[in-house]
């Protein structure tokens, strides 16, 4: 696994620097313009949408007060001769999250990639490249986990969650790492997209190795393949819904007693025809209410609520009941619904 | 070309504020709405509740998910098309116990905001909105009493039979001045007959009213001859009434528990009387493609 993990670090590499010189050539850019790594003062530093991003913000305090800010954000001058003039000013072109923790953590100077060059279609550039950069960061994420628990470091996602992490991207992160070995290899290679992998850590552990084996004998693990699998695993799962759906509007519900009070309807041509169980239901439900009115109407605690409770409870009693000596008919019956055909 | 007014009047929810709130411009929601022509609400109801399948990520995203059989063919409505069926989740965060957002149907009929980039064209009048709620399959049910009643009548759910239920409460109004003197609640393990513990099977649906606690009542009724409180619960518009055994409820898990008739969408209007034409254009797609069977919908401003 080891050699495995090397070899893709090398890979992704070079993928990475193709990528970018795609990306250059696409937006009509020759090169990278010059750029310098400085040590530059929060106050210098303008970051644009701070409300945007102040709640994911807060979220990366934490791990920049233990382990500072791992990749040096990217900044533009805005005002002053140079990068290097000490009342320079800079405004954030990547990295806006980690330049805002920085300040709520209350450091006071960070290490910056300074650009010199200040036109819009670079800021754009530059965030693009970070972006495209970013797109692969999360197989290294799962490329540490999986090197966490070869190494049987006992470490929970609640102690990696006091770092700052996202826990519920950590979370997925973490089932991507446990899942098969030929699966793992081939995210770690990058021959399995995030969306692939998404779905296959939906799969149940049976599924996951049955596909692990087409793996294992070189088959390509495409987004389809996934999608068949977990498409057929939740049909499956819906089996016994769909049986005990079909079973219940096959069988024709227990007579009741309360069956003889109720008129029989007529429903339109077009209606699927009518269940005689639904107006008894619908009607003992109603004398139970009644029934439990009358009940309240004649306890102690009913002297003691206050008067428009008592008329409310006069009023809804009567009213139900006026409801029960309605033909059905003739008014809308609140406890049913339409039926279907099953 | 389909005439949307070819479908005369159907059945609609009713626009009131629920639970999750109160319907948004320009949004739109699918229905079962409610007729005089219908079916019990215990009839969709899914009982005992079934785990969600696994693998299906439903929580906060509404899909449209083709119908299979049991066998693995796909399921065809009359005209021999496919049908989809719509997966909804109901959350926690706006109706905290199930009961609440059944008792919402049952008085108002559903209403769920859909995702407008869905492909509402495949639904039709044969897709069901197959509901899962958070705390719904009781994992204690057979450590715990029998629920009062199944609203399903299925065989060993209930403590009684729904109509004996109800014919036992009444014969003991008669005999009241009797029961005073064994006024004592006996432990769970003794108060049910050993022939019916026996029979006991579940999980049952209907156990879960009984298992929202008293505290999430908004008035709590002390009746006479009768151990247990008589709870009313507000959520949205809706008052229902519930008598809570004091069981433990940690035991609810996440599950499938209704599958309502799709009856037709509703499009609520914006201030300028527009509505999501994208959305608009699906469902004339659809009832294109459904033809008679196709899901009906309307304009609204709420």
């Amino acid at each position: 696994m080891t050699q495995t993990f090397s070899r893709v670090l090398t890979a992704d590499v070079q993928a990475r620097e193709q990528s970018d010189a795609l990306l250059l050539k696409r937006l009509g850019v020759e090169s990278l313009p010059a750029h310098e790594t400085l040590y530059v003062a929060l106050e210098r530093l303008i970051i644009p949408g701070v409300q945007m991003i102040e709640r994911q913000a807060k979220q990366l305090v934490k791990s920049i007060e233990r382990v500072g800010i791992l990749q040096a954000p990217a900044v533009m001058l805005v005002q002053g001769s140079d990068i290097h003039d000490p009342d320079a000013t800079f405004e954030v072109i990547a990295g806006r999250r980690r330049v805002l923790a920085a300040r709520l953590a209350g450091l006071e100077v960070i290490k910056c990639e300074a650009y010199q060059a200040s036109t819009s279609q670079l800021a754009s550039l530059i965030t693009l490249i970070e972006n495209e950069q970013r797109s692969s960061a999360w197989v290294k994420e799962v490329e540490a986990l999986r090197k966490l628990i070869d190494e049987r470091v006992g470490m929970t996602l609640d102690d990696l969650a006091t770092f700052g992490f996202h826990r519920a991207q950590l979370s997925e992160r973490l089932k991507i790492a446990q899942l098969p070995v030929p699966l793992v290899e081939r995210v770690l290679a990058g021959e399995i997209s995030r969306e692939t992998a998404r779905k296959l850590i939906r799969l149940t552990r049976a599924q996951q190795e049955q596909i692990a084996g087409l793996a294992a004998q070189g088959e390509d693990i495409t987004v389809d393949v996934v999608k068949h699998a977990l498409r057929a695993q939740i049909d499956a799962g819906f089996v016994p819904m769909q049986a005990q759906l079909a079973q219940a509007w096959s069988i024709a519900p227990p007579p009741s007693p309360a069956l003889s009070p109720v008129p029989a309807r007529a429903a339109p041509a077009n209606m699927p025809p009518e269940n005689d169980h639904a107006v008894p239901q619908a009607a003992s439900a109603l004398m139970q209410l009644i029934a439990d009115l009358r009940r309240f109407e004649q306890s102690d605690e009913y002297r003691t609520v206050p008067a428009a409770v008592r008329s409310l409870t006069t009023a809804l009693s009567q009213q139900v009941q006026v409801c029960l000596r309605t033909p059905p008919s003739s008014s809308s019956t609140p406890q049913e619904l339409k039926g279907v055909n099953p | 070309m389909i005439d949307p007014t070819m479908f005369g009047d159907f059945p609609k929810a009713d626009p009131v504020p629920r639970g999750c709130g109160e319907r948004e411009p320009g949004g739109v929601y699918a229905e079962s709405g409610l007729s005089p022509w219908g079916r019990p609400l215990e009839e969709f109801l899914i009982d005992p509740p079934l785990p969600l399948p696994d693998g299906l990520d439903l929580v906060n995203k509404p899909q449209v998910w083709q119908r299979v059989l049991p066998s693995g063919e796909p399921a065809l409505d009359e005209q021999g098309q496919p049908i989809y069926d719509l997966l909804i989740w109901i959350g926690a965060e706006f109706y905290p116990y199930c009961p609440d957002y059944l008792e919402e149907v049952r008085r108002y009929g559903a209403s769920r905001r859909l995702n407008p980039n869905l492909d509402l064209s495949l639904l039709s009048r044969a897709s069901r909105m197959i509901l899962a709620h958070p705390r719904v399959i009781n994992t204690l049910w057979h450590e715990q009493e029998p629920p009062q009643r199944c609203g399903k009548h299925v065989p060993g759910h209930a403590l009684l039979p729904i109509e004996e239920a109800e014919m036992d409460e009444e014969a003991g109004d008669e005999d009241e001045w009797e029961q005073e003197e064994e006024a004592l609640p006996a432990p769970a393990s003794q108060s049910t007959p050993a022939n019916v513990r026996a029979l006991h099977t579940g999980p049952c649906l209907f156990k879960t009213w009984e298992l929202i606690p008293q505290e999430a009542a908004e008035t709590t009724i002390t009746l006479d001859g009768e151990e247990r409180l008589l709870c009313l619960r507000a959520i949205g518009s809706t008052t229902y009434q519930y008598r809570p055994t004091g069981e433990e409820a940690s035991g609810l898990m996440p599950g499938l528990f209704a599958a309502l008739p799709l009856t037709g969408f509703a499009l609520i209007r914006f201030a300028d009387g527009s509505v999501n034409e994208r959305a608009k254009e699906k469902i004339l797609a659809g009832m294109e493609a459904h033809g008679a069977a196709a899901a009906p919908f309307y304009e609204s401003d709420r």
